[in-house]
């Protein structure tokens, strides 16, 4: 390395705490947003056990095999959901759902598969783009203002009729999950076909139950609500791992600017020491010579 | 009495024991007193009204759901809930023209006109329980 003079060293110390002071907001930042994410995933809970026990409840009611978003097909044409952040600095969160991805494209077209995508945040999107894969949809900029169910509604609806008019077999959405406040996995899950309760059997309708307008209609609403009621989980669920991720890396950046720091200040001190012994040498020598 | 419980995918807007609801379905506004038929349907948008007692009245607006009438057990299911006086009218009023423009443009597919559909139909129902309620 080359030799600093002190002021430089007290430059770069400078910058380096002016960096921490960024990853040290930032992290506040995040464990704030990552509350407010956490009390959102937590509030999903009852809706999802309620609409869970509904359409268990009518499938009692219903010939399960007939109705089209339940239809089990060899899994030729499959869709991708890709939920990612759209921000990055926040260690592997993103490339974690895109490697992931990645793999199981290529593993998929080797097979002869045809993969679509849809994908849901930035850093998808601009990974995606101009990679020749073939994109339904791409939508960035949804955790700040349209993270609704106006928004998985509108997604829902065009996964539900691809699914109904066979332009895809399969429906996998693939994000990534808190599993610990500090740790998080990337999952995939099967959308669609709907896989509904298995252990019912199906008893003769009763007739004391009244479904309006009819029971088709009904559960088909409850299908599609379940669906994107689905997304909107993984939404929160990517979007609470997301902060907590990044929680993590400016932690973990904070620490490593106060080694930095503590590390170049000894630089400095030596280099200080150093100037002023030299100095001191020559003004003894001096001092000596006039003698 | 019965129990009823009012959920949404952001959390649990109302619990507890009433005397009777109010809620719009797609035949039209029901009242559901003490047993009750047995009813599944969905919901539409409109007003909700919870009366604890002829006197404690809450009200709603909530947009699509199903509604679970069991017995003594009544669940609604909703997307959204607001307060009468939270609407954010201008917003709705910007949705429903966006609703409308697209609606009236040639090149939609089916699944666009069922969406914007529901959009034009959740906004109308929106802004005029926002009106009715400043009335």
């Amino acid at each position: 390395m080359a030799k600093l003079s002190p002021r430089d060293i007290k430059r770069k110390i400078n910058g380096i705490k002016n960096t921490r002071r960024i990853t040290s907001a930032m992290k506040m930042v995040s464990a704030a947003k990552l509350r407010k994410a956490q009390n959102l995933l937590y509030a999903t809970r009852p809706y999802s056990e309620k609409l869970y026990g509904l359409i268990y409840d009518l499938s009692i009611y219903i010939d399960r095999e007939s109705h089209p978003l339940l239809a089990k097909r060899e899994e030729n044409k499959i869709d991708y959901v890709v939920i990612t952040a759209d921000r990055g600095l926040a260690g592997a969160f993103n490339s974690n759902v895109l490697k992931t991805v990645w793999r199981e494209i290529i593993d998929l077209k080797a097979k002869g598969k045809e993969v679509n995508l849809i994908l849901i945040g930035r850093k998808a999107v601009n990974f995606f783009k101009n990679k020749g894969f073939n994109i339904v949809g791409a939508y960035e900029d949804i955790y700040r203002t349209d993270m609704n169910l106006s928004f998985t509604a509108k997604v829902g609806g065009i996964l539900a009729s691809r699914f109904i008019e066979a332009q895809t077999d399969a429906v996998y959405l693939v994000n990534n999950e808190l599993i610990t406040s500090s740790t998080y996995e990337t999952k995939i899950r099967k959308l669609l076909p709907l896989e509904p309760p298995s252990t019912v059997k199906i008893t003769e309708s009763s007739a004391v139950y009244n479904i309006e307008p009819s029971k088709e209609e009904v559960l088909e609403s409850l299908l599609q609500r379940y669906i994107n009621f689905q997304l909107y989980r993984a939404l929160v669920e990517s979007s609470t791992a997301e902060h907590s991720a990044r929680m993590i890396a400016m932690d973990n950046a904070t620490k490593n600017a106060g080694e930095a720091i503590r590390k170049w200040t000894i630089i400095f001190n030596k280099a200080r020491q150093e100037a002023i012994t030299t100095e001191l040498i020559d003004i003894i020598n001096a001092a000596e010579a006039i003698k | 009495m019965y129990k009823l419980d009012v959920v949404t995918p952001k959390g649990i807007i109302f619990t507890g024991d009433v005397y009777q609801t109010v809620i719009t379905t797609a035949d039209g506004e029901i009242g559901i007193l003490e047993n009750h038929m047995l009813l599944l349907t969905n919901i539409k948008p409109g007003k909700l009204r919870i009366e604890k007692s002829p006197t404690d009245v809450q009200e709603f607006a909530v947009t699509y759901g199903v509604i679970d009438v069991a017995g003594d057990k009544v669940i609604a299911l909703v997307e959204e809930v607001y307060d009468l006086d939270s609407i954010n009218v201008e917003e709705e009023k910007a949705l429903l023209e966006e609703a409308n423009q697209k609606l009236s443009s040639e090149s939609i597919t089916d699944q666009e006109r069922e969406h914007y559909q529901k959009q034009k139909e959740r906004a109308e129902a929106l802004i005029n329980l926002a009106k009715s309620k400043s009335s």
